[in-house]
């Protein structure tokens, strides 16, 4: 269990994280998105004592991290998969911080073929690709066999294989009553991982909410483009249809079926040129959720729907 | 690359009794020690500065050695000008200098190398205490430094007895002063190994820690020109390096064993101080 209470981190002018109260559970995966710059690293860092709070606290297992008499026991993180010397084997790194928390080498050994990198074991790191790198990190967090897990990003430069691998390893974890708190920018990965989701916007929570519930959030819609869109207008407001009029001829209808307004359509003779059902994605939810708190956004006027053709 | 099944196997739930405040402490610190020595050993650097200061020592000690025979036997030596026994002794840590250039990079590095890949950040994330993580780099760097730098004093004081003998000349080890200097030499380094590494925690960087120890080593040497004679030879012993705090203890003639290790304890007291001031720098500080 990690309890996240009032935690504010400010780095000079910028303010990083913005009075964040969370508290991450056992028994399930939770997701922490966010937009890059969001703060979620900087909440990750704070969680582990790298950086210290300039507000709040956080407790994992109900003490500070700093207080865990052997950490690696408790809590297993990976936040840099290049936080390593280039010049140290891959057995040796994990050998130091074992003997942090006074375990052996069998369980050395033993992470080392978790991760299937027995084989190189004896290699220096500088030898890694990106994915290996990933690897002898999460390796390095699996070491004291902790019940908190807390991965930064951890499917970068991972292949298909590997990033199939963490997610049964994360999904096992929680099952067995494991907290397990993974970052990423990406919705889509989230979701298949997931069972709860942490939403971060420049520093801010946005949304602390079962995936669940933000997958029955996304409702569909249907694009109606028409060169008669102000008659068509008139027809769905006396039929009390919901939508919106982004453009001269483009209607957005929010709460009915693409046949039911092609019907209406055709009952009142309005020409339509494009009538398209979209069907409303996590993606979309999580692009509308953090819309206005794109730190380094590109098109700070660009709507959703042109982010969602550019992703 | 294959990768095995995620691990299913069952976790144990207790995470160990807890225990009394000092049990619980003693493991950590004596397991930060472990782990930065594993760390240390396993780089190649740490072997290669080892081998560079000792060969420093012995080569540099063994030279000087040869010198004083061969001058000696052509009866030129210094023997005519002082205590033979003396000036042998003094050869014999002659290399000392030299290697303690080494010894102060490899207590930067061992800092400094953590800080360019990042790996203090791990380093930190497994050992969150900061006064731990000072003490068990500094501890580790002793336990090193210690025995190599006494096995190359007393090797070395070794050679220089037996060339010298084949002059004519000894250096006898019941000599007042000899063993100290020999041990001395080799607790000298020791503590300048943890002064380095203090320069390391507070700089970060390699080229800046080095760059700072140059200064603190040779700065005050400047300083002392500017002032009068008779107070820059009251100060000098008390400033850290060359002919300064510390120092006094490998030299063999003209100091008493008292003098030698008050010296000692000064610069020992400055090693102290910059690793306590690391520590609350440590803390305050983002890793």
């Amino acid at each position: 269990m990690i309890e996240i209470n009032h935690l504010s981190k400010r780095y000079g002018a910028r303010l990083a994280v913005d009075d964040l109260t969370v508290t991450v559970r056992p028994g399930r995966v939770t997701g922490f998105l966010g937009p890059n710059g969001a703060g979620k690293s900087t909440t990750m860092r704070a969680i582990i004592g790298l950086d210290r709070p300039t507000a709040g606290e956080v407790l994992v297992n109900g003490r500070r991290y700093v207080d865990l008499p052997a950490p690696l026991r408790e809590v297993g993180a990976l936040l840099d998969a290049k936080a390593m010397h280039p010049g140290r084997t891959a057995y040796h790194h994990l050998l130091a911080l074992a003997a942090t928390a006074g375990i052996g080498r069998a369980r050395v050994l033993e992470v080392l073929e978790l991760v299937g990198l027995a084989d190189v074991a004896r290699h220096r790191t500088r030898t890694f690709s990106l994915g290996m790198g990933q690897r002898l990190g999460i390796a390095a967090a699996l070491l004291g066999d902790p019940g908190v897990i807390l991965l930064d990003e951890p499917v970068n430069g991972l292949d298909p294989d590997g990033i199939h691998w963490i997610r049964g390893f994360l999904r096992a974890r929680a099952a067995e009553g494991g907290t397990v708190f993974v970052s990423s920018h990406l919705m889509s990965e989230m979701a298949m991982t997931a069972d709860h989701l942490v939403i971060l916007g420049r520093g801010r929570l946005l949304a602390d909410v079962p995936t669940a519930e933000m997958v029955a959030a996304t409702s569909p819609s249907v694009r109606v483009r028409s060169p008669q869109a102000a008659e068509l207008e008139v027809v769905l407001r006396a039929e009390g249809v919901r939508f919106d009029r982004p453009q001269p001829e483009l209607l957005v209808i929010l709460d009915r079926g693409a046949d039911e307004i092609a019907e209406l359509a055709f009952a009142h003779q309005v020409v339509l040129h494009e009538l398209t059902a979209t069907h409303g994605s996590l993606e979309d939810a999580y692009l509308e959720l953090t819309r206005n708190e794109l730190e380094y956004s590109t098109t700070p006027t660009a709507n959703p729907t042109d982010l969602r053709r550019v992703a | 690359m294959t990768i095995s099944a995620p691990s299913v196997a069952p976790r144990s739930v207790v995470s160990g009794p807890s225990t009394g405040s000092t049990s619980s402490r003693t493991p950590g610190f004596a397991r930060a020690i472990t782990a930065e020595l594993v760390k240390l050993r396993s780089v190649r650097s740490t072997g290669i500065v080892l081998l560079v200061a000792t060969l420093g020592v012995v080569l540099m000690g063994v030279a000087n050695a040869i010198s004083i025979a061969v001058q000696a036997s052509q009866g030129t030596g210094p023997s005519t000008t002082g205590g033979p026994a003396s000036d042998t002794a003094a050869v014999a840590l002659s290399g000392v200098g030299s290697a303690l250039v080494a010894i102060a990079a490899l207590g930067v590095l061992s800092v400094t190398a953590d800080y360019a890949c990042g790996m203090v950040r791990t380093t930190i994330a497994a050992v969150p205490r900061r006064g731990r993580l000072v003490i068990g780099k500094a501890a580790a760097l002793v336990v090193l430094v210690l025995p190599v730098m006494l096995g190359a004093a007393l090797l070395t004081g070794l050679a220089t007895h037996l060339i010298v003998s084949t002059a004519g000349l000894s250096l006898p080890l019941d000599q007042p002063g000899l063993i100290r200097a020999l041990v001395g030499s080799a607790l000298y380094a020791s503590i300048l190994a943890v002064f380095a590494a203090g320069l390391g925690w507070l700089v970060r960087s390699t080229a800046g820690a080095l760059a700072t120890w140059l200064g603190v080593w040779t700065l005050p040497t400047f300083v002392l020109m500017l002032l009068p004679a008779p107070l820059a030879q009251q100060v000098q012993p008390w400033l850290p390096g060359p002919g300064g705090a510390g120092t006094a203890v490998y030299q063999v003639g003209g100091i008493s064993e008292a003098a030698a290790w008050v010296s000692l304890g000064a610069f020992a007291a400055y090693a102290l101080a910059i690793s306590l001031v690391a520590t609350a720098v440590l803390r305050r500080r983002d890793a």
